[in-house]
């Protein structure tokens, strides 16, 4: 058992066990990963063939050289600052909140979640109805403070921050959660410490805090972008299948949807969703890079 | 069961052998010790007769059945390992249970015979607690139970008692004896702690080295240790060691005869260092100073300096002063002579 | 002293205006549902109409086959996630106590899986499960969230913890291996497959894109892709799209209150991981 050399029959045991992930994700997940690759570089395909001709970088240059792609990646790009930095920061300080009313934290907590657990489709259309130029809450109180109203889902100036607050709102709990864990792996005895020494609140902060928690804070970022990178969902709900007012809301995934699924364009699709593969795989590899080296758990 | 080992050999790693050449035989009903120090191939020898491990040469023998390419699970065996190994997420019952839920037994069946176990290891009255729930002493009763659910030829144990304090040690330690006198089954216990292993077993296996140093009954270690390695590291006190020529201009080395030419190496244990010649001593001493002595309760502990070397001793109760010079005597069963590859030379 | 006591009042503040953000849509939401089309859309908004309207539920979930819906939703979240767990569980076994050739490869190859945006792969699987005549089909929903890599690496390292000698001892016990990961190690693990199984229930019932492509037939929808194409059926009736968004949002809600610890758990778990 403990010293017996690896045998065919073991490992044949042992595939057994393995069989079904590795079937599966080989259909649905590597075969794709490297056909994905190979419809990129096809010049011509045909879906009911399932045949490709020539080779070459026609679809590369087709998106380098389209304006809607320029305006996805453009939003993509929009979009991650706009959420990732913001999110991260109002977490933060969430979770700071929370730590320091620790009776009621549960409490907040399970409210602060509850938007991470339900469906992005189902809860961005409350928010169209939130959003609503007319009827909606959000210009009723712009009203109140005497701002005139807004055409979120209308005016394609606004189009961004709309998706911004929504994913913002969306996803903060996530987050909370994870600094909550990081802010109590901090040991108490530095905070006790630093106060005999005489340090202020504001000093424990930026002096034990943000560096003890910084790896979260950095694998927290990372994971936010690259979530963001993926967004959809809401843009589908917010403008009734389409990328918003004068395509101002596109964004790589909804490029990718719309030569796919509406143009039926798989080629083109295929190299956007090269593009996506290599940005988000950059980022995977800041992540591990990082994490090996300067998150100890 | 009969067990019997027949040139087992074990190497781990290519180049070096764990276990060397073993040939042993453990008597049916007998409960025999694995003694030796950390590292030295207890828990290995223990695993190959489980079947966990498998020798690299060699067989192993039940009944004289060659068991050498058996599973632990059809050995028949049952084992108690040193750590973690009830089933966390069970009961006390249902870890008893276990093996014959595997075997298939009934369910009326096998908890009427974990309550009977359970009453055997006094833990009768904890059974649906979780084991979590215990105490070291009662989680390893609760394992010694499961090892004899399923009626074992063989019990095997681990160094049962490494994790608990020296009362209960000695309390479960009568305990695993008791035991295994009513069940008569043949037993190998496996310890580090030589005075455990003299207080219970039949036998002790004295390992280091990749080889058996010694085998036999637990006074004879004591009385007869086959070599200097057995010698030092049976007893409660340290084994006084020096080079033999120390002793070539005593009267000593006259009294000795020739057997004092083939030895290199003299041991005497600090309990057989006296200060009055009798029956029992050589009638020859040597002299020594006292350095140091210090008493607590009645015995007192004592350094002398003899030639430049140090010389411990133990159970002196005559008071004298340090520095006093002052004739040693050695009492016969506790002074070795070991040739230069350690045997010891009174044993021939 | 008061100013301390000050900072706390106003930090205080703050958390519960925080909280009322992030709760408001949800009360907003089931406010909606409740008014006729015409209180909905008074201004100033009423914040809960005087005779709610619980008919409305009644009345959205027959302007379209809801129950349909809730069917197929319920067929395809019971069963992707218990194939998505029954998978991982097997391989996650066979990664932490089983000896093999190849293991360190085959662990590295299926790691890959990992880094891949699911986006990237629809092309290539809408492809595969047409030429398989499976759109439509319940198949087409599960078959391909049936495994996933990222379960499996979670589950191995709560295997990992696990200490050999449990294997051993159950080795001695005369359990097959079979038996000793479905009555030892799984309850023993049973905390992280819970959590592991939740996540992945709300991630099953929440998905909508793969859906919404593979099912072009509106029988085969399920939840979310009914509600996202439910301003068709009844235009700008408010009320009965906020019912409808309710359906989708209170199963998942309920399971979180009642299993919040297990998905914090896995969250926690998982969230550092990828
Ligand atoms: N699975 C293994 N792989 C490689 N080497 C091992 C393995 N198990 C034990 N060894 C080596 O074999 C030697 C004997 O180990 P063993 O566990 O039998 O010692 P032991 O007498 O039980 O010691 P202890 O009192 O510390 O438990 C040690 O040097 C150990 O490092
Ligand atoms: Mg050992």
């Amino acid at each position: 058992m403990i010293n017996q050399k690896i045998s065919w029959k073991q490992t044949l045991h042992a595939l057994l066990y393995l069989a079904p992930m590795m079937i599966l994700l080989s259909i649905f997940f590597l075969y794709p990963i490297i056909s994905t690759f190979i419809l990129s570089v096809f010049k011509k395909y045909n879906f009911y063939t399932n045949a490709g001709q020539g080779i070459g970088f026609d679809n590369f240059a087709y998106l380098w050289h389209d304006p809607m792609f320029h305006q996805a990646v453009k939003n993509t790009f929009i979009f991650v600052l706009g959420v990732v930095p913001a999110s991260i920061i109002i977490s933060l300080g969430i979770a700071l909140l929370l730590n320091r009313f620790s009776k009621v934290r549960g409490f907040f907590q399970t409210l602060y979640f509850l938007p991470y657990v339900t469906s992005t489709v189902a809860i961005a259309m409350v928010w169209t109805w939130i959003y609503h130029s007319d009827y909606g809450v959000l210009n009723f109180i712009l009203k109140l403070f005497h701002l005139p109203p807004v055409g979120w889902l209308t005016d394609p100036h606004y189009t961004m921050l709309t998706l911004i607050i929504f994913s913002i709102w969306k996803n903060l709990g996530l987050n909370i959660i994870l600094f909550l864990v990081a802010l109590n792996s901090v040991p108490k005895q530095y905070y006790l410490s630093a106060s005999i020494d005489g340090a202020t609140p504001w000093q424990q902060f930026t002096n034990i805090t943000v560096p003890l928690i910084s790896p979260t804070t950095f694998l927290l970022t990372i994971n936010a972008m690259i979530a963001s990178f993926k967004v959809f969902d809401q843009i589908y709900v917010f403008y009734h299948n389409t990328a918003g007012p004068n395509n101002s809301g596109m964004t790589i995934v909804y490029y990718l949807y719309q030569k796919f699924y509406v143009e039926n364009n798989y080629t083109v699709a295929s190299a956007a969703g090269t593009v996506l593969f290599v940005i988000i795989l950059l980022a995977t590899l800041l992540q591990n890079y990082v994490s090996k080296h300067y998150v100890h758990y | 069961m009969q067990v019997r080992f027949s040139h087992i050999s074990l190497a781990f790693t290519p180049d070096k052998d764990t276990l060397h050449d073993l040939n042993f035989t453990i008597n049916d009903g007998e409960l025999v010790c694995l003694l030796g120090p950390s590292g030295g191939g207890k828990s290995t020898t223990l695993n190959l007769i489980s079947g966990l491990l498998v020798p690299t040469k060699g067989k192993v023998l039940f009944d004289n059945q060659d068991v050498t390419k058996m599973g632990p699970s059809e050995r028949k065996i049952g084992m108690v390992f040193q750590n973690y190994s009830l089933y966390p997420h069970l009961t006390v019952e249902n870890n008893i249970a276990f093996p014959l839920k595997i075997a298939h037994w009934k369910k009326a069946d096998r908890l009427a015979r974990a309550a009977k176990l359970a009453k055997l290891v006094h833990v009768e009255d904890q059974l649906q607690k979780n084991v979590n729930e215990l105490s070291g002493g009662q989680q390893q009763r609760v394992a010694i139970a499961r090892a004899l659910a399923k009626d074992p030829n063989i019990l095997l144990l681990d160094e049962p008692l490494s994790n608990l304090d020296a009362r209960l040690r000695m309390e479960m330690r009568e305990e695993i004896r008791r035991i295994q006198q009513e069940t008569k089954i043949t037993t190998v216990f496996v310890t580090h702690d030589q005075s455990e292993a003299m207080h219970i077993s039949d036998s002790v296996m004295v390992l280091h080295n990749a080889q058996i140093q010694q085998y036999s009954k637990p006074n004879e270690l004591y009385d007869h240790p086959a070599n200097q390695f057995v010698a030092s590291f049976i007893g409660d006190n340290p084994l006084n060691t020096f080079d033999r020529s120390l002793l070539d201009d005593t009267e000593l080395k006259e009294e000795l005869g020739e057997v004092y030419d083939k030895a290199t190496t003299v041991g005497v244990r600090a309990e057989n260092i006296v200060l009055t010649k009798s029956e029992d001593t050589y009638q020859h001493g040597v002299r020594c100073k006292l350095l140091k002595s210090h008493r607590y309760g009645l015995i007192s502990t004592r350094l002398y300096s003899f030639k430049g070397i140090e010389l411990d001793a133990t159970g002196l109760t005559e008071i004298h002063d340090i520095n006093e010079e002052v004739e040693i005597y050695f009492q016969k069963r506790g002074f070795f002579l070991f040739d230069a590859s350690g045997n010891n030379l009174f044993l021939e | 002293m008061t100013k301390r006591k000050l900072a706390n009042i106003l930090f205080f503040l703050i958390l519960v205006l925080g909280a009322l953000i992030m709760v408001f849509p949800f009360f907003w939401m089931i406010s909606t549902s409740v008014k006729t089309p015409s209180e909905a859309a008074q201004v100033p908004p009423m914040l809960w109409p005087k005779h709610p309207h619980w008919v409305n539920f009644v009345n959205a979930f027959h302007a379209a086959p809801f129950g349909r819906y809730l069917v197929n939703s319920l067929i395809v979240t019971v069963c992707t996630t218990a194939a998505q767990m029954f998978t991982s569980i097997l391989a996650a076994f066979a990664f932490s106590k089983l000896k093999f050739w190849g293991k360190n490869l085959i662990f590295m190859i299926f790691l890959t899986t990992m880094m891949v945006p699911i986006e990237m792969l629809i092309i290539p699987n809408y492809v595969t499960l047409s030429e398989t005549h499976l759109m439509n089909t319940y198949l087409a929903l599960i078959l391909p969230w049936a495994a996933s890599f990222f379960t499996v690496f979670t589950l191995r390292q709560a295997f990992n913890a696990v200490p050999p000698q449990v294997y051993y001892a159950a080795k001695i016990d005369g359990a097959s291996d079979w038996k000793y990961l479905w009555t030892v190690l799984v309850p023993i693990c049973r905390s992280s497959i819970v959590a592991m199984t939740i996540l992945e229930v709300i991630s099953s019932w929440n998905d909508f894109m793969w859906p919404m492509i593979v099912t072009n037939d509106p029988n085969m929808r399920t939840l979310p892709v009914a509600v996202a194409s439910f301003t068709n059926d009844v235009g700008t009736n408010y009320p009965y799209m906020m019912a409808a968004a309710t359906f989708v949002i209170i199963p998942m809600i309920i399971l979180y209150v009642i299993l919040e610890k297990y998905i914090i758990q896995g969250i926690t778990k998982g969230g550092l991981v990828g």
